[in-house]
């Protein structure tokens, strides 16, 4: 089992031993053995057929063409018998076919004696006679050899082939008829081996077909066995994951898929699990953004609703409208930073903040911010210290509105009246801005949660009207990071709370 | 004692100065408080005299369930605790904090009135 694998299993959940790659493995093997038992079975087969072949060529049929050619020699010898020879003639001409006679019954004696001979053939003839109950056929054999060598024998004496004057008549009728009978005796016993070894012969071929069919099923039935087995191990954990796919796109919720294997699938299924997971996160994350987004938008847009009804209805009352047209003026420009920083902190999320590099003063860029923001809280004090080259390479626009960002979150954290600073500070590669405030009992301890979206304490109980929109650091970070800026919030006594973008020249 | 006061619990400034003139229009005097903990003593001087409570969902100090709480505990039975959200789901959140009326943000004068003028106590 992989480290991945066997670290992604749940602690005490039961194993379901459904291996996919253990089972596929056993069936692939399941498929290689029946092949190599196939190979092999055919090879042996082949021997085999080829041992038959050679038997039945050397030892059923061989004999059966000699006794053919000592029947023709018999039959010679016969012919011989007729009247119209002289008895000289006849014992000239009966010597050669005798002389055949002989060698054939030398021959047979000697190779092809069922009974007697010591060849494996001859032994192997012996036991499948043994096994069909034919032994009395050795006896026949044997018997009709003698007969036959005999025959061969009285009429060499008769014709004078030992060196004697032939005898009167030189070849004798019931020799002639002993021969034959003995020749005709050994033809049918040698037709009834003929007929044994085929049967033999028929019996190996059954049993080299029966085994072929039984390895082809075997292996027939051993795969199907693995691959149902195979099926079985993928079939419902697929189905499991297609139902999680379906449940997804209905209902968009992430559900753990269980799968507790330790094989691809599981891999697999834990890979789409972290893909359901990571696109229901951010889906929610989505409308989380969404839903604080128009708590934003929704809060500002009461205030100018409401004090423009408070301004219509009261035309004749100069100081109530001015200060509704006041709180319409500073509450549109709040709208207005928070479109902005939507729009912008969306853009950065897709990655297509705008950047338009330039040169950039950073301390007239100040100046302007401080002055936008002293409109909204005249009592506010802000103090901009510069004592190096403010000029740097960046995007006005996005600059700018990091510095409005920075200003507002350190008034808002600021107690009221406390001064805001504003510092230029740097050297001949860096400038390092900085803005600081006194900061009330409120700021997280983990001052990385400021720059979270949405994520900064709700401190609307300004004196002075200012909020920040809850996206101001988010997005500072992200103009920073476009910049290749370093931005960071630091805590010093006071207790005060520094944020600081450094810039490379 | 004629019940002609309203609090209103809310951390930003131009939304409680927007609610009291919408409330004085109405021959209503509004009570401002920040936050709860600063509400929670104008409850107890007030008691006698109040209307209805308007209460804001995120505000720094108690959690938005031990505000709503603390000021149910502090009210005459009668008086309505009215959850002011610009929260999407306004109902939900309102019963959450075991009240029973809410008021929408963005909301105009007209429907600040409604929600005062529904109860007529005392």
């Amino acid at each position: 089992m992989s480290l991945w694998a066997r670290s992604t299993q749940h602690a005490g959940a039961p194993r379901t031993g459904v291996s996919v790659n253990r089972r596929l493995s056993l069936l692939v093997l399941s498929e290689l053995v029946t092949a190599a038992l196939i190979v092999v079975a055919a090879a042996v087969a082949l021997a085999r057929l080829e041992g038959e072949r050679a038997y039945m060529d050397r030892y059923v049929f061989a004999p059966l063409l000699d006794i053919g050619e000592a029947q023709v020699a018999g039959n010679e010898l016969r012919d011989l018998l007729l009247p119209g020879r002289s008895e000289e003639e006849v014992a000239t001409r009966a010597r050669p076919a005798l002389l055949r006679l002989r060698a054939f019954t030398e021959r047979y004696q000697r190779d092809w004696e069922t009974g007697i001979s010591s060849l494996p053939e001859a032994k192997r003839l012996r036991a499948e006679l043994e096994r069909q109950g034919e032994l009395k056929l050795l006896e026949k054999e044997h018997e009709a050899v003698g007969g036959t060598v005999h025959a061969v024998h009285a009429m060499e004496l008769t014709t004078g082939m030992d060196g004697q004057a032939p005898a009167e008549p030189p070849l004798r009728g019931r020799d002639v008829a002993a021969l034959d009978d003995g020749l005709v005796e050994l033809n049918l016993v040698n037709l009834r081996y003929v007929q044994i070894g085929y049967r033999a012969f028929e019996r190996i071929h059954r049993l080299i077909t029966t085994s072929f069919i039984v390895i082809s099923l075997g292996g027939i039935v051993a795969a199907g066995l693995l691959g149902f087995a195979v099926r079985q191990a993928i079939a419902p954990r697929v189905r499991r994951m297609l139902e999680a796919v379906q449940r997804f796109r209905e209902r968009g919720a992430y559900e753990r898929i269980e799968d507790e294997g330790d094989d691809d699938l599981t891999v697999l299924a834990h890979t789409l699990g972290l893909s359901f997971r990571s696109i229901a996160e951010r889906d929610k994350e989505r409308e989380r953004f969404l839903a604080v987004a128009a708590h934003e938008l929704k809060t500002p847009l009461t205030t100018l609703k409401g004090f423009a009804q408070v301004a219509l209805a009261h035309r004749e009352d100069p100081v109530l409208r001015e200060r509704a047209l006041a709180v319409l003026d500073r509450q549109s420009t709040r709208l207005a930073r928070l479109v902005q920083d939507l729009l912008w902190s969306a853009r950065a999320e897709a990655g297509q903040l705008p950047f338009h590099p330039g040169p950039v003063d950073l301390q007239v860029l100040a100046r302007q911010v401080i002055g936008e923001v002293r409109l909204l809280c005249g009592a506010r004090e802000f103090q901009l210290d510069s004592c190096a080259d403010p000029h740097i390479l960046g995007d006005s626009s996005l600059l700018e509105q990091s510095l409005w960002n920075l200003i507002v979150q350190a008034a808002t954290l600021a107690p009221d009246r406390d001064p805001v600073q504003i510092g230029i500070e740097g050297s001949m590669t860096r400038v390092r801005l900085t803005v600081a405030a006194r900061s009330r009992a409120e700021v997280p301890d983990d001052l990385d949660e400021l720059i979270q979206p949405f994520q900064a304490p709700p401190f609307e109980s300004r004196s002075d009207g200012l909020r920040s929109t809850g996206l101001g650091l988010h997005l500072v970070q992200e103009i920073a990071r476009l910049h290749g800026a370093r931005f960071e919030i630091e805590r010093r006594p006071g207790p005060a709370v520094v944020s600081c973008l450094e810039f490379r020249r | 004692m004629r019940r002609d006061h309203v609090l209103i619990i809310d951390d930003d400034a131009d939304l409680r100065e927007l609610v009291a003139i919408g409330l004085a229009d109405a021959h209503l005097t509004c009570v401002e408080a920040a936050g709860c903990v600063e509400a929670l003593p104008l409850l107890d001087r007030d008691r006698a005299r109040l209307r209805a409570v308007l209460l804001d969902y995120f505000m720094p100090g108690p959690s938005p369930a031990a505000c709503a709480r603390a000021i149910l505990e502090r009210v005459d039975p009668g008086v309505p605790v009215v959850l002011v959200s610009a929260a999407v789901d306004i109902a939900e959140r309102a019963a959450e904090l075991g009240l029973t009326r809410y008021l929408a943000k963005p909301f105009d004068l007209v429907q600040l009135h409604a929600v005062v003028s529904e109860v007529e106590t005392g």
